[in-house]
């Protein structure tokens, strides 16, 4: 066996026993726990100083921000939509109107050949 | 570590970057070009949709791809010769990308639900006007399950679906099911610290899964530096797979929770608002491809949709490949490309 493959097959055995391990896995997880319930003391902490000078704290921001992008996004694509709508129909209308106005020449072109002079009417 | 390792970049010029082996000559110079011409047709927040400017418009059905929300969205159209946007315009379809932008600190506050009722119906309300009807969903990976997700609550929406290496049991997709259990893991308490999840947690997730095979992959590089067209294409994909982005927060908390943790969508328990995303419901013309060396999502974690799919038309692609080689393997592109493009014109009739 190369020593490369060796090397790499060493590796992998060594990863795999060592992400399946149940001991290690429940330190690690332990380890996170921990991690993440000091940042979040440290994060309360710091919006507890934001409320002392009574300014609106990260989250509050952040919430709210998010809240008025989704707000936006939303009427910007219903009023583009109802918008593309009214052009639609206000197009497919012109059309009928074209249609029904040539309709209305061509029997009026009939008439007149009919009786020689247009309908008095 | 190898994930995050970033080097400085030089001007091709710079007599430095000359004096330096090929590989680290490349690493230091390389930028990536764009491939496909396309053009913006919807834009809000921070994603954008793209469409391929040829053809402009098309009889066949629109094809809108989906990728993952923590990668770049150029997976899709990751070179001249394993570009997925590029392969079928030529073919006729017109091409819809969704490019989910790079979440800000806001976004935290963005729930699993939301991408789905918010800016994923959105986006299939916005290709069905401007296409003139439904279109197939393509979804890649984590843009696969929010695709197979969307295809259950709306089934009406949509008028194929293609979920490409996206899991289905939670229960079985190996390491990452692991670590992820509620003993180790509390995502609600990690999202309260760090907000968005950073991408180099994810990233090294993934390279953990594989350590050995990072080491392999520069090694092999080396060796074949000489070749320019095998340093093109392998900083292409690097520079794809370290181009990562964070992921919203509150939408990561609840995939954990709902779907790793508690597995709701294989159980059929997954709610989302008032939508039951239950597998039953996808009614369309349904094609599962998987990808038989997938460590990140293991066939049998992927093949369930299949199985409980409600779909009469059902298909099941399996590739011998991994989870990126299936889109930038040299030799597994054409494949895919191709079972991808005769099951679309197979179907191309009863795609309503």
């Amino acid at each position: 066996m190369k020593r490369e493959n060796y090397f790499d097959k060493m590796v992998t055995t060594y990863f795999d026993q060592l992400w399946a391990n149940p001991h290690y896995l429940n330190f690690m997880g332990k380890n996170l726990k921990n991690s993440f319930a000091m940042r979040q003391q440290w994060n309360k902490q710091v919006e507890k100083l934001w409320e002392i000078w009574q300014l609106p704290n990260q989250e509050m921001q952040q919430r709210t921000l998010h809240q008025v992008n989704t707000l936006v996004s939303e009427s910007r694509f219903e009023n583009e939509e109802v918008q593309e709508r009214l052009d639609k129909m206000e197009s497919e209308l012109a059309e009928i109107k074209a249609l029904l106005s040539q309709n209305l020449k061509q029997e009026e072109a009939k008439d007149v050949r009919k009786s020689g002079t247009p309908k008095a009417e | 570590m190898f994930a995050s390792l970033e080097l400085p970049k030089l001007n091709e010029q710079d007599p430095l970057l000359q004096a330096l082996p090929p590989l680290l000559q490349q690493a230091m110079s390389y930028e990536r070009k764009p491939v496909t011409p396309m053009h913006a047709v919807y834009k809000e927040n921070k994603l954008t949709v793209w469409k391929t400017n040829a053809p402009s418009t098309s009889k066949k059905v629109p094809l809108l791809l989906v990728p993952a929300l923590i990668n770049r969205h150029y997976i899709l159209d990751l070179s001249e010769t394993n570009s997925l946007c590029k392969a079928l315009s030529e073919q006729g379809y017109e091409v819809y990308l969704v490019d989910w932008g790079v979440p800000q600190a806001e976004d935290r506050w963005q729930t699993f639900s939301e991408v789905i009722t918010g800016p994923l119906h959105r986006i299939v309300r916005k290709v069905t006007r401007l296409a003139g009807r439904k279109p197939v969903l393509f979804g890649y990976c984590l843009g696969g399950i929010v695709s197979n997700i969307f295809t259950t609550c709306f089934p009406d929406k949509v008028a194929g679906l293609v979920s490409m290496t996206a899991p289905v049991d939670f229960s079985k997709a190996g390491y990452m099911s692991l670590w992820t259990q509620a003993k180790h893991l509390d995502p609600y308490a990690l999202v309260d610290a760090m907000g968005n999840v950073p991408p180099e947690l994810i990233q090294n997730g993934f390279v953990s899964l594989k350590p050995a095979q990072s080491l392999q992959k520069w090694r092999s590089a080396w060796a074949k530096q000489d070749s320019a067209k095998f340093l093109d294409s392998f900083f292409t994909l690097e520079h794809w797979v370290n181009d990562n982005v964070p992921f919203p927060g509150g939408t990561w908390q609840e995939y954990i929770h709902w779907l790793y943790q508690d597995n709701r969508l294989h159980k059929d328990t997954l709610w989302i608002d008032e939508h039951h995303a239950s597998l039953s419901n996808i009614q369309c013309p349904l094609l599962t491809i998987v990808a038989n060396n997938d460590h990140i999502v293991p066939p049998d974690s992927a093949i369930p949709l299949h199985t409980n799919a409600g779909s009469q038309d059902k298909t099941l692609l399996e590739l011998p490949g991994g989870h990126v080689g299936i889109i930038a393997s040299g030799k597994l592109f054409p494949k895919l490309v191709s079972e991808l493009s005769q099951w679309l014109e197979k179907r191309e009739k009863s795609f309503t």
